[in-house]
Parts: C-alpha cells; sequence; structure tokens
C-alpha cells in the first residue's frame, strides 16, 4: 500500500510541477505575477477540449495544437505587459486580475458554466515495471514533468542562450552590457513560460476538471509550488511538487482528507518563516 | 478580495445606472408590475448552479406574463447576484425590498447563503422562498417568512430505504463534501445504517473541489465494500470516479446525491457514468405521477428558450418561483400590507407540481419533497426505487 | 581622433537636474578621469554613455555613430565596455561564466567555442581569477567581485572601457597591480574613462580630468593643473 501511495504522490507531485512551470518561468524573467496564470492554463486545456470533443482528434495531438495557441495569445500578451509600469510586481497583479474576470466571462460566454473533463480512458491501463504497476496517466504525468524540467533546467544551464537568459534574469542592466539583448531574450523567455503555460493546459483538463471559475485552484497550486521551490529555481520545482504530493498523501492517508489542507498550509507557513527565498536557496 | 469585491461593485453601481436611466427611458411606471426578487450566486463557485436555478425562475416568471400576468399584472424579476458570498447576500435582501419594492424573493442555492437571506428576509418581513436547502436546522430557528421547497430528508430517506431494502450491504463507504448539507446527510445515514446494523468502516470528509482522491481509494481498497456514497458535488464526482477507474478499484456500487443526475455529467464522463446511482427529484423523463404532461410542456417550453435540456436545478428554480406565483393568484394585490397577505397565502400552498405537491409545515418545511433513486443506464436516467414508480431494474453489483 | 563625444547632455531625475549641459571628448588611446564630490553625477554620465537611458537633452556619438537612442546591448557590441561601482556580478552564476557570457554575446556568432573558452581563461589569469573559475559569483569577496566586473567587461573586447570606482576600498599593494593593468590595456591601444572620487588612479593614469560638481563640469584639463585650481578644492571640501 505504501508503495501505491508512493507512486500516486509522486504522480500528483508532478502534475503540480507541470502546472507551476509556466508561472515560475514567467515570474521569474519578467517579473509579472500572472495571477491569471489558471485562467490561461484554462485557455489551454479548453482549446485541447475543442480539438478532442469537436475535431475528434486524441491527447497528444491536440497538446500542440494548445501550445501553439497560448504562445498566439502570449505574443499579444506580452505587448501589453510591457506597457505596464514599474513597481512591476504590484501593477502586474492588479492588471492580471482584471485578465481573470475577462477570461472567466470569456468561457462563460464560449463554454458555458459546465465542467468539462478530457477523457482518455487509455490512461487507466496499468503497466508493470519491475512488478511495480502504474497506470499509464500516473506514468505519463511522471514523464512529463520529469522530461520538461530536465529540458528547461539543461537549456538554462547548458547551452550558452539559458546562461544569458539567466543573466538577464539576475541583472538586466549588467546583462545589456555584455551585449546581451535583453529584451529579445525576454520575450523568448516568456513566449517559453506561455508555451508551457498551454503544455499543462491539456493535463489540466484530463487529470482534473475544467470550468470557467476553476482556474484559481491552478494558480494556487502554481504559487505555492513556486514560493516552495524559491523563484528561478527550475530543478527544485519537481523537488517542491513531488514533495507537497507525497505530504498530501500521506496526510489524507494517516490523518484524513479534512486535514490536506490544513497541514499543506502549516507547512507553506513553516517554509515562508525559515526559508523566505524557498526551499532550494542556500542562503 | 477586497479590490474583487470593489471591482464587482463598481460594475454592479454601473449596470444599476444604465438600466434606471433604460426604465427611466421607455419603460411603463414599475406599479403596474408585481416585483419579485432573486437572490442567487450567478458568479464564484456556486455559479453553475446559481445560473440553473436563474433559468428555472425566469422561465416560470416567463410563461406567467405570457399567460397574461397575474390579474392582469405582469411579473416583474429583478434578479441579484451574491457572488456566491453570504455577506453579499445579507445586504441584497434589504435592497431588493426597500428600494426594488419586492413582494417575494425566491433563489438561493446552498444552505450558507439560503440562511443568511432567510434572516434578512425576516428583518424585512418579506416572504422567502427558497429554491434548494436541505439542513434541518435552518427551519427550526421558526421563522414566518421563510418557506422551501426542498428538505434534507427528502435525499436521506430515499437511500436509507434503498439501501436496507434493496442493496442490502455488509459494509459501505462513505465520502462527504465538508459543506453543511453534505455532512449532515453523512452523519444522519451513518447512524441510520449503525441502528441497521450494517458497516461503515470507511468513511471520509473532503474539500469539494480536491484534486486528487487517489490515496483515499488506495485505503478504500482495503475494506472489501458492499456499495460507496459520496456526498460530493458535480466535479467531485467527476474525478473520484475518474480515479476510481484509473486505479482500477473493484466497484461494486455507487450513489451520489448530488451532481450525478445531470446530462452535462453523463455527457463529460460518457461510458465511465454508466451504473452510477444517484437520487433525484425530478427530470424530464421522471415525473410525480399525474403531471405528465405538465412535465413535458416545462421540458418544451424550457428548450425552446434556453436551448438545452432542463435538470433538476432548473426545475427546482422554477418550482420555488410558481409557488409564489400561485400565492400571488390568492392575494388582494391591492392591499397595503401586501407582504404579509402573500406570506399567509405562500402558507397556505396546496400546489402539484412536476417535481412535488407543494405544501408546508409550520416551520415552512414542504411536506412531500422526496427524491427517487436512479440509475444511469446507456446514458439514461432510470427510476429503478421506490418500485411502485421505477421505470427500470437495478443493476448490482456493477463488476460481476 | 575623438573616439567618444558627450555633446551637452542634460538629464533628469523627476524635475530636479542631475546632469546640466555636460560636454565633453574623449580621444583615442586616451586615458581620462572623471572626478567630483558625491553626488555630482559621474555615474549617471556612464548610465546615459551605456545606454540605460536616454538623456533628456544632448548627444552622445561613439566612433563618430550617435548612440544617444541606442539599446545597451548594440552600444556593447559596438566595443563600449563598462562596470558598475557596487559590483553587479551574476551571482548565481560561476565567475567563468560571468566571463564566458562577455566573451559570447559581444561578438560575431562564429567564434570556435574552444578559442572562446582559452580567451575566458586568459582574462581570468590577468585577474589572477584563476583559482576561483567554478566558485559562484555570489561567494566572491569584494575585491574579487571588482575584479570579476572588470574581467567581464574586458571580455566583451572593448574599445573604451568606462572604470566606476573600481580602486574603492582596494589595498595599496592591489592598486598598484591595477595601475600595472590598466597601464598594459592602454599601451594596447584600449581607451579609459575611470570614475575615481577619491583620486587614486587618476594622478598615476589620466593625461586629462573632468571635473563635475552638481551636475556641471567645472574644470577640466591636466591632472597636476586641475587639482591646484581653487574651484576644484572648494568643491571637493565642500
Amino acid at each position: 500500500m505504501y508503495l501505491k501511495l508512493l507512486i500516486s504522490g509522486l504522480a500528483l507531485g508532478s502534475f503540480y510541477a507541470i502546472i507551476a512551470l509556466g508561472f515560475s518561468m514567467i515570474f521569474g524573467v519578467t517579473r509579472v505575477f500572472n495571477l491569471a496564470h489558471g485562467e490561461l492554463l484554462l485557455a489551454g486545456g479548453y482549446v485541447a477540449y475543442v480539438a478532442c470533443e469537436r475535431f475528434g482528434l486524441g491527447f497528444w495531438p491536440s497538446v500542440p495544437i494548445s501550445v501553439l495557441a497560448l504562445t498566439l495569445l502570449g505574443v499579444i500578451l506580452y505587448r501589453v505587459f510591457r506597457v505596464i509600469k514599474e513597481p512591476l510586481e504590484l501593477n502586474t497583479i492588479v492588471f492580471t486580475f482584471g485578465l481573470v474576470i475577462a477570461l472567466q466571462n470569456l468561457f462563460l460566454i464560449f463554454f458555458s458554466a459546465d465542467y468539462r473533463i478530457l477523457t482518455t480512458p487509455e490512461w487507466s491501463t496499468t503497466i508493470e515495471i519491475f512488478n511495480v504497476s502504474f497506470t499509464r496517466g500516473q506514468l505519463t504525468m511522471f514523464l512529463t514533468a520529469f522530461i520538461s524540467v530536465s529540458a528547461l533546467y539543461f537549456l538554462l544551464r547548458h547551452t550558452f542562450w539559458g546562461k544569458a537568459l539567466r543573466a538577464t534574469i539576475q541583472d538586466r542592466e549588467a546583462a545589456g552590457l555584455l551585449g546581451i539583448d535583453v529584451e529579445k531574450n525576454s520575450i523568448l523567455a516568456f513566449l517559453g513560460g506561455i508555451a508551457l503555460v498551454g503544455l499543462a493546459g491539456p493535463f489540466f483538463a484530463s487529470f482534473h476538471y475544467i470550468h470557467p471559475t476553476g482556474g484559481i485552484e491552478a494558480t494556487l497550486i502554481a504559487i505555492i509550488v513556486t514560493i516552495v521551490a524559491g523563484v528561478g529555481h527550475v530543478r527544485a520545482i519537481i523537488w517542491a511538487g513531488w514533495g507537497m504530493g507525497l505530504l498530501e498523501n500521506l496526510v489524507t492517508t494517516m490523518l484524513g482528507a479534512a486535514f490536506r489542507e490544513g497541514v499543506t498550509s502549516l507547512v507553506l507557513i513553516a517554509i515562508l518563516l525559515y526559508k523566505p527565498c524557498g526551499l532550494a536557496d542556500n542562503q | 478580495m477586497n479590490r474583487k469585491s470593489n471591482l464587482r461593485l463598481g460594475l454592479l453601481v454601473c449596470i444599476l445606472i444604465i438600466s434606471f436611466v433604460l426604465a427611466g427611458c421607455s419603460r411603463k411606471p414599475s406599479h403596474e408590475f408585481i416585483r419579485i426578487g432573486e437572490i442567487d450566486p450567478l458568479t464564484g463557485k456556486l455559479a453553475r448552479h446559481g445560473l440553473e436555478i436563474h433559468e428555472g425562475i425566469l422561465l416560470a416568471i416567463e410563461e406567467t406574463n405570457l399567460k397574461g400576468g397575474i390579474k392582469g399584472k405582469n411579473v416583474e424579476l429583478v434578479t441579484r447576484d451574491d457572488q456566491s458570498l453570504p455577506e453579499v447576500a445579507y445586504g441584497l435582501v434589504q435592497e431588493l425590498v426597500q428600494k426594488e419594492k419586492v413582494v417575494a424573493i425566491t433563489g438561493g442555492y446552498v444552505d450558507t447563503l439560503v440562511a443568511v437571506i432567510s434572516e434578512a428576509a425576516r428583518k424585512s418581513e418579506v416572504p422567502y422562498v427558497a429554491a434548494a436547502s436541505l439542513q434541518e436546522e435552518l427551519t427550526k430557528t421558526k421563522n414566518p417568512y421563510f418557506f422551501r421547497i426542498s428538505k434534507l430528508s427528502g435525499f436521506l430517506k430515499p437511500v436509507e430505504r434503498f439501501l436496507v431494502e434493496v442493496i442490502k450491504p455488509r459494509k459501505v463507504g462513505i465520502l462527504y463534501a465538508s459543506t453543511p448539507g453534505s455532512t449532515e446527510f453523512a452523519t444522519k445515514l451513518v447512524e441510520f445504517l449503525k441502528i441497521k446494523n450494517i458497516q461503515v468502516p470507511f468513511q471520509e470528509k473532503f474539500r469539494t473541489g480536491i484534486s486528487d482522491f487517489t490515496p483515499l481509494i488506495i485505503k478504500m481498497t482495503r475494506y472489501d465494500l458492499d456499495f460507496i456514497i459520496s456526498g460530493g458535488f458535480l466535479p467531485d464526482h467527476l474525478l473520484l470516479i475518474r480515479q476510481l477507474k484509473q486505479n482500477n478499484y473493484p466497484l461494486k456500487g455507487y450513489l451520489g446525491p448530488w451532481g450525478i443526475a445531470y446530462p452535462s455529467f453523463v455527457s463529460q464522463m460518457k461510458k465511465d457514468a454508466e451504473l452510477l446511482c444517484s437520487t433525484c427529484a425530478w427530470n424530464p423523463g421522471i415525473t410525480l405521477p399525474g403531471t405528465e404532461q405538465v412535465s413535458r410542456e416545462f421540458v418544451e417550453n424550457f428548450e425552446k428558450r434556453f436551448n438545452k435540456t432542463p435538470s433538476t436545478t432548473n426545475m427546482h428554480g422554477y418550482t420555488a418561483a410558481m409557488v409564489i406565483i400561485d400565492a400571488l393568484k390568492r392575494t388582494n394585490l391591492d392591499n397595503n400590507n401586501l407582504k404579509n397577505d402573500l406570506r399567509n397565502a405562500i402558507s397556505a400552498t396546496d400546489l402539484i407540481l412536476p417535481m412535488e405537491h407543494v405544501a408546508f409545515d409550520q416551520n415552512g418545511d414542504p411536506l412531500n419533497y422526496e427524491h427517487v433513486i436512479i440509475q444511469i443506464q446507456n446514458g439514461r436516467f432510470v427510476c429503478v426505487y421506490p418500485p411502485e414508480r421505477a421505470t427500470g431494474k437495478l443493476v448490482y453489483p456493477i463488476t460481476d | 581622433m575623438a573616439l567618444l563625444e558627450v555633446d551637452k547632455i542634460t538629464t533628469y531625475r523627476g524635475s530636479q537636474k542631475v546632469l546640466d549641459s555636460v560636454s565633453f571628448s574623449v580621444e583615442e588611446k586616451k586615458i581620462v578621469g572623471i572626478i567630483g564630490p558625491n553626488g555630482a553625477g559621474k555615474t549617471t554620465i556612464f548610465d546615459a554613455i551605456s545606454g540605460f537611458f536616454k538623456p533628456g537633452k544632448g548627444r552622445i556619438s561613439f566612433e563618430r555613430i550617435e548612440i544617444t537612442h541606442f539599446p545597451p546591448h548594440r552600444i556593447a557590441k559596438m566595443g563600449l565596455g563598462r562596470t558598475f561601482q557596487i559590483p553587479r556580478p551574476f551571482k548565481e552564476q560561476t565567475v567563468f561564466e560571468n566571463v564566458l557570457l562577455g566573451h559570447l554575446m559581444s561578438r560575431p556568432r562564429l567564434m570556435d567555442p574552444d578559442d572562446v573558452i582559452t580567451e575566458t581563461n586568459i582574462i581570468l589569469e590577468k585577474l589572477e581569477l584563476s583559482s576561483k573559475k567554478e566558485t559562484l559569483a555570489g561567494e566572491l569577496t569584494l575585491s574579487e567581485q571588482r575584479r570579476l566586473e572588470i574581467a567581464r567587461a574586458l571580455a566583451t573586447n572593448p574599445k573604451l572601457l568606462l572604470l566606476d570606482e573600481v580602486a574603492a576600498g582596494l589595498s595599496p599593494a592591489a592598486i598598484d597591480r591595477l595601475v600595472n593593468l590598466l597601464k598594459q590595456l592602454n599601451s594596447q591601444g584600449m581607451t579609459i574613462v575611470i570614475i575615481d572620487h577619491f583620486l587614486n588612479l587618476t594622478i598615476q593614469l589620466a593625461s586629462n580630468v573632468i571635473v563635475l560638481d552638481n551636475g556641471r563640469k567645472i574644470a577640466e584639463g591636466r591632472p597636476d593643473e586641475v587639482l591646484n585650481m581653487r574651484i576644484v578644492r572648494d568643491a571637493y571640501l565642500g
């Protein structure tokens, strides 16, 4: 039973990590505190839903469509965000809050208030690896999170562009002095972050469910994972996700589902008190 | 949150101003209308069901006006959105009574909102007919202005009898949401099962909207449960059922009193919805004997008006509004104590509608609100209990 | 020939003038000092030249091309390097990466990666940072961070190097080494502008000194001449 719990905890944690990745990247690079993260994620989910249910595409073909749609949306959003004045963090909260309401109403108009869920029956099949049985869904979740985090980590740490981008994140002016095109890097990173939101959307619609006002949950998950991991710590996101998934599963099993939120928020408060810059921060 | 309500408030004020201006331009003076107020969660987390209630109410009012209104006067519906927030709901009652001069209030979804509206209604001395309310304590306050067309025992009693008479389980698992209605339902059911010597080895409370049931499912696997009762709402069922399937849980039987008997649930879950049970007060195919004609007309009108199949929640809204309209017909409209007369008329209601034969006890509780048990078979809702209303045979257990 | 020309630039912070119609030019292969009391606007001149903001009025030209409205990375690529008064290394990256970035981004993409690495190592050697190569820049001491600032600026292979208080807080021995390094760079053809509030380097290096006070240029000339002017002394004594 504990092995099963471990697996389901890791799968849940991977799901959290996928949701948080785009938020963390956008916040890290552009300092846009995107309250509308969940709604953008829903937008991706709805795109995938339409692709699957109306046009009969499967789950995987719907993923690149969602990514593409969100990236296009990202181009528009980036132009808007650039107009926003300092203090950036605060003003973007206000702006993205407006975006939340606008998107919610758009969803309501186009998709009604109904709950939608992407059907992926193939994910219920069980796979055995080394005598441990996973469902395909759990494995998919796990691999997607692992691969996307690893790829992003590699990109940021071990490519020249990634190094330049990290320099941009740390000090825009100093980066400019080295000949780094700060503006171009920012837009690429922002679009990359939005694309990751587009990746997460279909997963959210499939593992969770989507409805017009359901974005807030995804936003909360993303904020919490980002805080636990620390802003800008890509690899820590997956650890933070897994930690939260395992913790929630353990608490649910040991103490009962009613204690889940309580214990999670206690842990979060403890982290904020003792490690205000996130667990990955070594200061 | 403050900013949110400010923004909404601002928007509301704008809409109000615009509607006043428009009303001043084109409409007749409002004393030729009878005004009925509605408070529903049209935005926020309960928006989905709030909107459904609203549609039912709207249809009832429009139907009445189409038939010539009440004693020659048209009925005007004044709708307010409480944003799923009790503190907002409270203030709206006063506004509706004093500024909008409504004679009665309806709507309301979930007891936290209904309780607050009923208290405010008592203060403003305006009759309030709640569309969806469950908890027993709400009618224990002896509030003369509060009526409701639903109650918890309307769900609970049929489920109890169904379990004992039909399923005859040894072990039952109960999951319930941390809302007052769901908690009360679960607590009462557990008490009842104890008396009947049925074991309940698995009992878990969860927050509705939770994103993962897997640990609970893993835990559940330990007790060979004969039947699962889940007091969650539609999204919770979506997730729980899907995760039960994904974890290959050997499900024998499943009943959720809320959120399952909806076309949208079946359309989202597709095959996964098969053979799940729910309770149901009314559905296009399930109506009180003798009301088939009225029920059909309701379905037709609703489909024409909203371009979709009505749900039981729509019917709750419709029923609540019809109670007020029926009472208004029995009231002298020129009386200057109209609200009080109307209250007395509502109290004396004896009205047969598709969902229930509406009549109230002294506390405003409905006397005859009772659900039937349905099972989803081939995507359709089939009534399987009580036997006198059954339209099909129960399939149990699910797994062969 | 004047490599850098600053022509009557005026800048504002809010409604307050920070620089008031400041003009000067820097001849090729010279070392120029900019001195003046605190708040005179020295760093603001560097910020304007590096393209961090556009001056309210005036023009800045580099190699006879007007760069007043160019973004920082374009100016950097033209051959203008700069350090910060308070070092601003990329703290989460290693010393090597910090310098490497300067190499990579400021040049055409055709460079052989091996050459880049070799050159990076040479620069680290020059500034005595080789042993700290793999250390995260955030973990360096202040004087090491100052050297890293210079290393990073050198990595962009600048024609003109703007140094902002690089000698502040260094030991006399370290200042000597720095003077030697700057002399060597200068002899190889690099033009250097030094902001030097404490006059640690100016007297030994600069052929020309510009004195700022309260956003205005109050004097210009050879170091020994300028430092004896009454107006300069008054400004420094406040």
